[in-house]
């Protein structure tokens, strides 16, 4: 049985979620945090009414609390389910207020004694521990901690127990041995290229999915973790619906507009089925295009908008998509005003734009917001 | 080693405070945040979007006459003084100022950090 994280592009990645009882490491390298990964995870498992138990060492359990609140999550309804381990406060010298306290976290066996009873106590449950690079610090032995690792995983894959752990890839030595010990590893990295800084996790294995070569960007928001596009360009020629269609898919967008037209850009932002995407929406009219160049930089792909109704303007729209330096991008035709009764449908406008069998041409009413998401989910499917 | 981001976010910080500055963003030229310590109630993402389009207009504006290059471009307001700058080919300066600085130290410590982001965008 799989469960679901939540985050439906790991899921996708994994086969589907989690396989029941399996152990997965989110190994992050420093600078990244793993953890509204995997309180998204939690959220999720506690929401369909799975029990959870979260060992915390390097922060207080109300810390965990208060970031998940702040990711829009009400937490105080699932609080029932959820039980803490708290390594922290007794570590820190400061009162806990957990049942479930670990007075000298730099004591191996305590710990350990304590988890193989916990583990044998409970069953079919999701347990989180956060994190196993602090545990390796102040413990300060890795070949001792992966022993029990060893110990603990096995138990917990016996009882049904899906355990996940946060680890952040310090210069420890052997991180491979460590990495092997789990049934799944989520790398979570940063990319550097050109000049857009940006995150990414992607699958590095898991022994019930088949390997999946893929990084997805993200970005922690609220609502939790995001894939995350950073430039979608929308485009095409004079009175297309470019505006409206970036405030169609918006839940917050700004048009700088003077006389009903757009003279600088369209900005808009859209949270939708788990993605997020900063949209720019150009100017259309031929004055414009030094802004339309400028503008179009590391864009991903381009939601080109035509007007159905104007098939003289078709030239004009293909001469933007070249004019961009978006030329070579993943593209989609989104083609505006159907409900008017001289619109073209899409294979007349294909026929007409010659464009090719791949190019998908959606046809939507900007307006009314008819179908415009079906137009963002031709284009997310081309990009991840 | 501190990333890229992480420098830029130290060149901001280093401008804070100098010559009546209040905040500013690292954008790259075609509209993307960098770096950013802008304060309250600011959407970075927006806001790198229209200093980009501001800059890039007022470029473009002034190349049309073919008058030499532009140097920055300064929207003034009743609580602020918004003042954007080229850093190169890839980016772009921008700062909020309290709204009766002088400008005289902005723009020397601004051309200062500027040349600063070139040099850490170009290793």
């Amino acid at each position: 049985m799989l469960l679901p994280t939540g985050i439906p592009k790991l899921d996708e990645l994994m086969g589907g979620g989690i396989e029941k009882g399996a152990s997965i490491l989110f190994s992050c390298i420093p600078g990244v945090q793993g953890e509204p990964l995997v309180e998204h995870l939690l959220y999720t498992r506690l929401n369909v009414g799975d029990k959870c138990t979260y060992l915390v060492n390097n922060k207080k359990p109300s810390d965990v609390k208060r970031s998940m609140k702040d990711l829009g999550w009400d937490i105080e309804s699932l609080e029932k389910k959820l039980s803490f381990i708290d390594s922290y406060s007794g570590f820190m010298g400061i009162q806990g207020e957990e049942k479930y306290m670990i007075s000298d976290p730099s004591n191996l066996e305590d710990l350990d004694s304590m988890l193989m009873e916990l583990f044998s106590k409970i069953k079919n449950q999701v347990f989180i521990f956060d994190s196993l690079s602090t545990l390796i610090d102040v413990h300060g032995n890795p070949k001792e901690i992966q022993e029990k690792l060893i110990k603990w995983v096995l138990l917990c894959k016996k009882r049904d127990i899906t355990s996940v752990y946060l680890f952040t890839r310090w210069p420890y030595g052997d991180i491979k041995t460590i990495e092997n010990i789990f049934d799944a590893v989520i790398n979570l990295k940063t990319m550097e290229e050109r000049v857009i800084f940006s995150q990414y996790f992607e699958l590095s294995r898991a022994n019930w999915a088949k390997p999946v070569n893929k990084r997805i960007p993200f970005k922690v928001a609220m609502g939790g973790v995001h894939v995350y596009m950073p430039k979608i360009l929308v485009t095409g020629p004079h009175n297309a619906g470019k505006s409206s269609l970036v405030e169609a898919l918006s839940t917050k967008s700004i048009s700088v507009d003077r006389l009903g037209t757009t003279i600088a850009l369209d900005h808009g932002k859209t949270c939708y089925n788990g993605f997020m995407a900063e949209l720019f929406g150009t100017p259309g009219q031929e004055r414009f295009d030094p802004i339309i160049k400028l503008l179009s930089g590391e864009a991903l792909g381009v939601l080109l908008i035509i007007d159905s109704t104007q098939p003289e303007t078709f030239t004009r729209a293909k001469d933007i998509i070249s004019m961009t330096k978006a030329k070579g991008l993943p593209y989609v035709v989104v083609a505006n005003k159907q409900d008017l009764p001289d619109a073209l449908n899409p294979a007349q406008i294909r026929d007409k734009m010659k464009l090719p069998d791949e190019v998908k041409i959606i046809p939507v009413v900007a307006t009314q917001k008819k179908d415009v998401f079906k137009a963002l989910d031709a284009l997310f499917e081309q990009l991840i | 080693m501190a990333t890229k981001k992480e420098e830029l976010e130290e060149i901001l910080s280093k401008l804070n405070n100098v010559g009546g500055i209040e905040g500013g963003s690292v954008v790259s030229r075609d509209g993307l945040v960098m770096a950013s310590n802008l304060s309250g109630n600011v959407d970075p993402e927006v806001f790198a979007a229209m200093s980009a389009t501001m800059l890039g207009a007022a470029e473009t504006a002034v190349s049309e006459l073919a008058k030499g290059e532009t140097g920055r471009v300064i929207a003034e307001s009743e609580q602020t003084k918004l003042i954007a700058t080229g850093a190169g080919p890839l980016a772009l300066l921008v700062v909020m100022t309290s709204p009766d600085a002088t400008l005289g130290l902005a723009l020397v410590e601004m051309q200062k950090a500027a040349n600063k982001i070139i040099s850490v965008l170009s290793t």
